[in-house]
This record gives structure tokens, C-alpha cells and sequence, in this order.
């Protein structure tokens, strides 16, 4: 899988949380050559420069003085910093529920009095040079939003609604990542961002308020049909079809997603197969069971219907 | 004698302060071709390969020594072209099978057969 870009910034915020980074290591940097110089004199030094390092007065300047000192700064620095990024300053011009769910993402586009326009999941689309406001919630346990090329890291706390604004400044894909630890296959729980131009993303979301075609050729019809009689349907969603199962991600435009088993791999027919076959092996502990039941041309016949489903 | 004391005291020094994991980068892009196209189009997630660290799933046939092999999938001689043909469309060759056909270039096809046709069995201990 492809792990987030941590300082390469695409957003007015992550370039102040990058700067802030960089800024914080060369400081880092120098206090620890410092003290590596004063370690060589500590143990090879003359009598004279060991002497004079032992001093009382060396001792409470450089021991005392210049950490609090440095340290205050950073702080200050720090939090007059983050005081601007969490302001708000922008107005959001979308709002996004993102709910977090052991071990993927529901994502929930609203209307400007909270209802929801569209369902979708691990995949979150939004138009370049707006400020997206997500509300992050969680159905479980605590989860932690982030896309650190976009914007700061924001938990997600059950019983609570955490306001994160996203931006982005450049059409273009974007990884995420779960990143407060909720279980076994936490580290397996991806996000992609996807920014759009705002002519694109408009486009992209009219298109998606409809339910896709109905199958065309034969196996994936015979696909659509197994998607109903074998279970896959008690816990996904294919809008357009009985398909209605709240409990796992959306499925209704699938094989439009960049990446399956939430932001972790390439999705293509292999990958769709192997992951509805067996994804205990790919993402242990996820709550999708084995489908080892099914036979080999059936298997076929789904991952047909799945990436069509687009 | 001294001196070897004190450079013990400064390497225990520094060794605390340097104790991490070292772990490697999951998108360095380096390496055989054959290998990325395999990463790419995600062929771990039915696969053991080696070389392809994650993921490793027993749902299709291990590939360990797959350059050995005299057939592939039981029905095609082990040669560069049938390999390049069966990865992008087994359906052609085992129509009841699991593996459905995947959308790769021919190019990707052939660095895949080139670097499994490599892979040979391990010595027994």
C-alpha cells in the first residue's frame, strides 16, 4: 500500500504544519549538535574544558536558561501557529460527514440544512480551491482523520462532532490514514482524497446521485444476481438494486474507486476476486468473512459485476 | 586504556539516543520491473510471491519456484509468451476458474512473465 505523504504540503494548512516541521527539526538539529559537542568535551576534553563545563554558572545557562528559553519560543510559535489554523477563517462552501467505522470510512456529502445528497465511502471527493468543512464522527471507538498533504490530523470521538477544514490547492489524488490506533487492522485503514477542478467536481457529483446501469454483458448479469442470493447484499449498498445493507461500506459505484479495502489496494477484476474470496488473509480481522463457498466461475461472475459498477 | 574507556562511555551515550526500528518505505519505486507491475496491479492479494512482501494470500497457487514448473495452471508449457498470455486472460485457458481476466499492457505482461519464470524452488535444508 501507499502510505501518506507527510511534508510534501497541497493545502495552505499543510504548508504551515510542514513549516512548522521543518522549523522544529533544524532547531532539533542544532540542540542536538550541541550537545553531542558538549558530550566530546565531557569525555575527551582538557582538564580546563571539562572544568569549565562542570561550572556552576555553565550548568544553569546551558542546562537551564537556554532550554527554557528555546523551548518557550517553540511553543509560542507552535500555538500562535495552529491558533490560525484551526480559526476557520475560510467559510466553507460544502459539508461532509465523515464517519469513522472499524476499519473504513462512510462518507456522507450534505445538503446545507444536514441531509444527506449522497453515500459513499472511502473515497472523498472535493473541488480545488474550496474549504470543504468535515464532520467528523464515529460509529465505534476513536479513529483519527488525516491527509497530511491537506490539512492537520483531527480525531474522531464517539459521541462527538469534530469540524476539520480541508482544502486543496491542486487537482490531484491524495492518501489518508487512520492514524489513532482502533484495533487489529488499524494500520490497513486508508482514504483517498480525490480534488477535482470545481467544474469536475460538480459534474462528478450529479453523475454519482444516480444509480449506474444495470449490467450489460452476461456475467456480470449473473454477477448482479449472486450479489443478491449469496449475502453480499445484507451488508452493502448497490443503489438501484435490493441491495441495501447498511453495515459495510457502500458499494454502488465500486469499480470507480481508485483503491479497494479502504485505501489499501489497486482495484481491478484480481484484486476484486481475491479480496471477496478471502480478504481475512489481506486485512486480518476486518468484519468481512471468507467467501470461499462460492466456486470459481462464480467468483468470476461477481468481480465482473462489481467492476462494471461504475 | 583510558582512552578505549572513554570512547566505550561516548558509543553507549549515543547508542541510547540513536535506539529506533528501522523500516523501510512502502512507496520507494526501485527494482525489478516485473516485480512493480506485480505490486501495482495487486497480484499478492491471491498470490505468494516472493519478493512481494504484502499482500500474501493462499487464495490462488503459491508462486514460490514458479520458474521450475512445467506447466502453467496445469495446461500451458512453461514458456515466456504463454505466461504473458495467461496472467492478462486466464479465463481462455481455465474457464471455470477462479482468476478472472486483468487489465495490464503487454509490456507489463512480459516483465511479469520474465521475472516469475526466474523464481526457483528453494534447496531443502
Amino acid at each position: 500500500m501507499n502510505w501518506p505523504l507527510v511534508l510534501d504540503p497541497a493545502s495552505a494548512d499543510a504548508t504551515q504544519i510542514a513549516n512548522l516541521s521543518w522549523t522544529l527539526l533544524a532547531v532539533v538539529g542544532v540542540v542536538f549538535l550541541v550537545v553531542c559537542a558538549a558530550l566530546l568535551v565531557a569525555v575527551f576534553g582538557s582538564s580546563t574544558w571539562r572544568s569549565a563545563l562542570a561550572k556552576h554558572g555553565t550548568i544553569l545557562v546551558a542546562g537551564f536558561a537556554v532550554p527554557v528559553v528555546v523551548l518557550t519560543a517553540l511553543l509560542a510559535y507552535s500555538l500562535v501557529l495552529t491558533r490560525t489554523l484551526s480559526s476557520g477563517a475560510d467559510v466553507p462552501s460544502m459539508r461532509v460527514q465523515v464517519t469513522g467505522e472499524m476499519w473504513w470510512w462512510r462518507i456522507d456529502y450534505l445538503s446545507s440544512d444536514g441531509q444527506t445528497i449522497l453515500r459513499e465511502a472511502n473515497e472523498l471527493h472535493i473541488p480545488v480551491g474550496h474549504t470543504v468543512a468535515l464532520e467528523l464522527v464515529s460509529a465505534d471507538v476513536i479513529h483519527s482523520f488525516w491527509v497530511p498533504q491537506l490539512g492537520g490530523k483531527k480525531d474522531m470521538i464517539p459521541g462527538r462532532r469534530n469540524i476539520l477544514h480541508l482544502s486543496a490547492d491542486t487537482p490531484g489524488i491524495y492518501q489518508g490514514q487512520c492514524a489513532e490506533f482502533c484495533g487489529g487492522p488499524h494500520a490497513l485503514m486508508g482514504l483517498t482524497v480525490i480534488a477535482h477542478s470545481p467544474v469536475d467536481f460538480d459534474q462528478w457529483l450529479l453523475r454519482r446521485q444516480n444509480a449506474p446501469q444495470p449490467p450489460k454483458d452476461v456475467l456480470a448479469q449473473k454477477g448482479a444476481e449472486l450479489f443478491l442470493t449469496t449475502g453480499c447484499a445484507a451488508c452493502h449498498v448497490v443503489r438501484g438494486t435490493a441491495a441495501n445493507g447498511e453495515a459495510g461500506p457502500d458499494l454502488t459505484f465500486i469499480g470507480a474507486r481508485h483503491k479497494l479495502g479502504a485505501g489499501i489496494l489497486p482495484n481491478n477484476r484480481g484484486t476484486l476476486a481475491g479480496w471477496v474470496a478471502d480478504s481475512q488473509a489481506i486485512k486480518p480481522g476486518n468484519r468481512m468473512p471468507r467467501y470461499n463457498m462460492l466456486t470459481g466461475e462464480e467468483l468470476q461472475a461477481i468481480s465482473a459485476y462489481l467492476e462494471q459498477l461504475r | 586504556m583510558r582512552i578505549a574507556k572513554r570512547v566505550y562511555l561516548l558509543l553507549a551515550t549515543l547508542g541510547i539516543a540513536g535506539c529506533s526500528d528501522v523500516q523501510t518505505s512502502g512507496s520507494a519505486r526501485s527494482g525489478d520491473t516485473g516485480l512493480l507491475a506485480m505490486e501495482d496491479l495487486g497480484c499478492g492479494v491471491c498470490h505468494v510471491i516472493p519478493g512481494v512482501s504484502w499482500p500474501q494470500s493462499d487464495v490462488g497457487p503459491s508462486l514460490v519456484g514458479f520458474g521450475n514448473r512445467a506447466f502453467v495452471a496445469g495446461v500451458l508449457p512453461n514458456n515466456r509468451d504463454n505466461v504473458a498470455s495467461f496472467i492478462q486472460n486466464a479465463t481462455a485457458y481455465v474457464d471455470k476458474g477462479a482468476m478472472p481476466p486483468i487489465k495490464m499492457t503487454g509490456q507489463q505482461a512480459r516483465d511479469i512473465a520474465d521475472y516469475l519464470r526466474k523464481l526457483q524452488t528453494e534447496a531443502s535444508p
